[in-house]
């Protein structure tokens, strides 16, 4: 019997396709979250010492977050995060199908509402930080 | 090795005009005589009007009848044709050599899948797949004949009515790295399938489906990159299908882990 030729997916196999590309910068983005995450675990820990007037460790990690490497982070952080919460929100209404009657709830309205909410709850803490 | 129909020997057209002929480099695998696979070009008729399988047809014709290909309705009904047209998952049936001008174009046998001959793939797991997804109504209530049809709204109907369009072609599976990396994936097509039956009013299969479509190689193995529901000829939504049955596993599992009712029932 004739035998089957199998085409293995080749090792860089995500660059070969624009929409896979996209796939996975959308997927390291999450990389960029955790690691905030973990710097915001890492500043609470800091900011426990930041009470304390013998202790130089909070005065530290404040000069320490003004540093270029810093900025640097903070800045590829915030794209990475607009990123990941526009990708994803684009892609909510795969999982979020609406119904009015017959006739489905258009994307465009469920993409709007996160928008919308994103805005409204970025405007909240604003409020909270600044006001 | 290059064939030409006599076409090919037509005057040149005048600048700016049709090109009177277009190039084919079709992948070829002939596993009685040969060990390993091959492009041949072969020089076609350009018209405007024709498609890829058009092209094909005329090689099998004119040029080459060992050719070998799958088709049937060439009208985007039946799935047969599906093929890599320079490098996307198409119906062929359904594309024009003029979105490909001036050529040449490379058609190969869908992606991800054991080549058998030529164009053909091997399509044995994929139907094994759609089994396993028992992928058809399983009623609710047994009924006798004379009770009468089982009834739906139009509004139950809405619910499930996209994902009835699926045509079977598998472009889905050659558009998803996920298949393409493991095999073992159930894949895009039987996934939606099986989430059409379950967002059936007069289906009771859920948990019977559940085994295969919440399982590790269901709707969980799936990384959403998307492109089977852009890839679909037929504007099913198969990665949307995905996403809802993973929403659905979660809300039952949760209800499970929750209603003590709930979790002995799933148990017993």
């Amino acid at each position: 019997m004739a035998k089957d030729w199998i085409r293995p997916m080749p090792r860089a196999w995500w660059l070969t396709r624009r929409t896979w590309r996209v796939f996975m910068l959308r997927e390291l983005t999450s990389a960029f979250v955790a690691a905030y995450a973990a710097f915001l675990l890492l500043l609470l820990l800091r900011a426990r010492e930041a009470g304390d007037p013998a202790s130089t460790v909070w005065t530290g990690f404040v000069e320490c977050l003004s540093s270029p490497w810093s900025l640097a982070f903070h800045g590829a952080v915030l794209a990475m995060a607009l990123l990941h919460t526009a990708t994803w929100f684009v892609a909510a209404p795969k999982a979020l199908r609406l119904f009015r009657g017959e006739e489905p709830v258009p994307e465009r309205i469920v993409v709007g509402a996160h928008f919308a909410a994103w805005f409204g709850a970025s405007l909240l803490v604003a409020w909270l930080v600044l006001g | 090795m290059e064939s030409s129909s006599p076409v090919a020997a037509a005057a040149p057209a005048p600048a700016g005009a049709a090109p009177p002929t277009i190039v084919l480099e079709v992948f070829r695998y002939l596993p009685d005589s040969e060990d390993a696979p091959r492009y041949e070009r072969f020089t076609v008729p350009y018209r405007h009007d024709w498609v890829v399988l058009d092209a094909l047809n005329h090689i099998k014709d004119r040029l080459d009848e060992s050719l070998a290909f799958r088709w049937s309705c060439r009208m985007g009904v039946c799935g047969s044709c599906g093929m890599m047209v320079n490098g996307a998952p198409v119906l062929t049936c359904g594309a024009f050599l003029r979105d490909y001008l001036p050529g040449p174009v490379r058609v190969e046998p869908l992606t991800h899948f054991p080549v058998s001959r030529d164009l053909i793939i091997n399509m044995e797991d994929f139907i094994h797949k759609m089994e396993a997804a028992r992928t058809w109504l399983i009623p609710k209530e047994p009924r006798r004949l004379e009770e009468g049809e089982y009834r739906q709204t139009p509004a139950q109907l809405a619910q499930y009515k996209q994902f009835t369009l699926c045509i079977n072609c598998m472009c889905c599976y050659a558009a998803c790295p996920v298949y393409g990396l493991d095999s073992t994936f159930v894949g895009p097509a039987a996934l939606a399938l099986g989430q059409r039956y379950n967002l059936d009013s007069r289906d009771g299969g859920q948990a019977e489906r559940a085994e295969v479509l919440q399982s590790d190689h269901g709707v969980w193995h799936c990384t959403f990159v998307g492109d089977c529901s852009r890839a679909c000829p037929k504007g099913v939504d198969p990665a949307g299908a995905i996403q809802m049955g993973k929403v659905q596993g979660t809300v039952e599992y949760m209800k499970a882990l929750l209603l003590p009712g709930r979790r002995a029932r799933a148990q017993g």
